[in-house]
């Protein structure tokens, strides 16, 4: 006998736990976008160290699950003085994170550009700006575009593991919401299809941005 | 629904426990579920005249077990809640849990007054009866809520919250290993009645229940087992 009354006055709270489940992916995405681009220079530097310790990051971070690295900010840093909230330790931990991802999925895409592109330019007389703006980021970032919508998705879902440190977004506030009516299935049931909803949202969103910057792209030419 | 007979026919007791939740129930070295809870619910096996089998559940599947009728009974240190008192049934008190607030004890918190107000976290094990009594005590606090009371002792160390929100039982076995490290405050902050669980309309095994709750209180039979698991005497404010 399934009753989903018993959720309605739980309402806000759903729509507030959602607020957060959102405020941390899209945080940690953005965080997460703006330093794999600061990061994607290191890792293809012709410098060795500064390769090598980019390489050295990106493994680390990939090769640990987030669960880790969220109890690692939440719980040993305040030990050495670094004292964060459950939203703050979740927003960090999915940055690190994602970073990661996103250095390779950046690389993958630049390293997709065949080598023809760099020669054309070469004869062309391009000067470097005009051969990184007009040629190889609009292509790498073609190339790369689904693979980061797909990081973006993987955000939203690993926020959810913020529940153990708790954050009080969707999931967290679903054991809380179940653990107080004993109706686990509605409860869960229902934030299952709210993460269907906003993954679908943002495949959504994502597509037709990326047809947006894609046309601007290939119809400014050179 | 389970009756006495019903349980004598089948020649088993089907009892949900928690899992590690010593002193009250834990699996020992030889793989078997021990503790306070564990011998009570042997003892009333024992007059029933069969044998028990148990099944290791989390906090809430206390509540769930009995409801979707995998066990005839709850005995995991379990509280009456007037919500939990909606969907199953429960026997009498058997012992009483007073909720404390445990600080570390450099942190110069004195009072539970000291606690409410916003700059304070007070941690609260997710889905315990601590949720509701804790803001009702002091509505100011920050709560944070965690999965388990090892997480909110872990946050105690780290900083991350200020007061743990469990009960003597769990903190005096802490106090004991790491003597001067923590400070229990003085006062309660509501009391959880402790009993056993059994399904919605089980009014015939509760009757039995409370029968032998009885029975196990006047043989001495409770002191002796708190003892034997807590370590130390049962003390007056426990008893119903």
């Amino acid at each position: 006998m399934l009753d989903f009354s018993i959720l309605i006055p739980y309402f806000r709270d759903f729509v507030q736990a959602l607020g957060l489940t959102l405020a941390l992916s899209l945080s940690g995405f953005a965080i997460s976008s703006v330093l794999a681009a600061l990061l994607l220079p290191a890792r293809m530097s012709s410098v060795a160290i500064l390769r090598r310790l980019t390489w050295l990051y990106v493994e680390v971070l990939r090769n640990i699950p987030v669960l880790l690295v969220l109890y690692v900010v939440f719980f040993a840093l305040p030990q050495i003085g670094i004292k964060t909230e459950s939203w703050v330790a979740a927003i960090v931990a999915l940055s690190f994170n994602s970073t990661a991802y996103l250095v390779e999925i950046y690389r993958g895409g630049l390293n997709s550009i065949p080598q023809g592109r760099y020669e054309a330019a070469a004869a062309l007389n391009l000067n470097s700006f005009t051969l990184w703006t007009r040629i190889l980021l609009p292509e790498a970032l073609r190339t790369a575009y689904p693979a980061i919508g797909n990081q973006l998705v993987a955000c939203v879902l690993g926020s959810s593991l913020a529940v153990l440190i708790g954050a009080g977004e969707l999931t967290g506030l679903a054991y809380m919401v179940g653990a107080s009516t004993f109706r686990y299935f509605e409860t869960f049931l229902t934030v299952a299809i709210v993460y269907i909803v906003i993954v679908q949202v943002i495949n959504f969103c994502w597509g037709k941005l990326g047809a947006q910057i894609i046309a601007r792209n290939t119809s400014r030419r050179l | 629904m389970p009756t006495v007979e019903s349980i004598q026919d089948a020649g088993v007791l089907r009892v949900a426990t928690l899992t590690g939740d010593a002193p009250w129930v834990s699996v020992g070295a030889d793989g078997d579920q021990e503790g306070f809870d564990v011998d009570l619910a042997h003892a009333l096996a024992e007059k029933l005249g069969v044998e028990v089998e148990f099944t290791t559940v989390d906090g809430p599947g206390r509540v769930a077990s009995l409801q979707s009728k995998k066990v005839d009974l709850t005995i995991g240190e379990f509280s009456t809640t007037p919500e939990r008192d909606e969907v199953i049934d429960f026997s009498n008190d058997y012992i009483l849990n007073p909720g404390q607030y445990m600080v570390v004890a450099d942190s110069g918190i004195q009072t539970s007054e000291d606690l409410n107000d916003e700059s304070m976290v007070a941690c609260i094990q997710q889905g315990g009866t601590s949720t509701d009594l804790v803001p009702a005590d002091i509505p100011n606090v920050g709560t944070l809520f965690l999965p388990s009371t090892d997480d909110c002792l872990e946050a105690l160390k780290s900083g991350q919250a200020h007061a743990m929100t469990q009960n003597p039982f769990y903190y005096l076995p802490l106090m004991d290993k790491d003597p001067g490290a923590f400070k229990i405050l003085d006062g309660t902050f509501g009391t959880n009645h402790i009993a056993v669980g059994l399904q919605e309309g089980s009014t015939e095994l509760a009757a039995f229940v409370n029968d032998f709750l009885v029975e196990y209180q006047k043989a001495g039979k409770i002191d002796a087992t708190f003892e034997k698991w807590f370590g130390f005497e049962m003390p007056t404010e426990a008893r119903p």
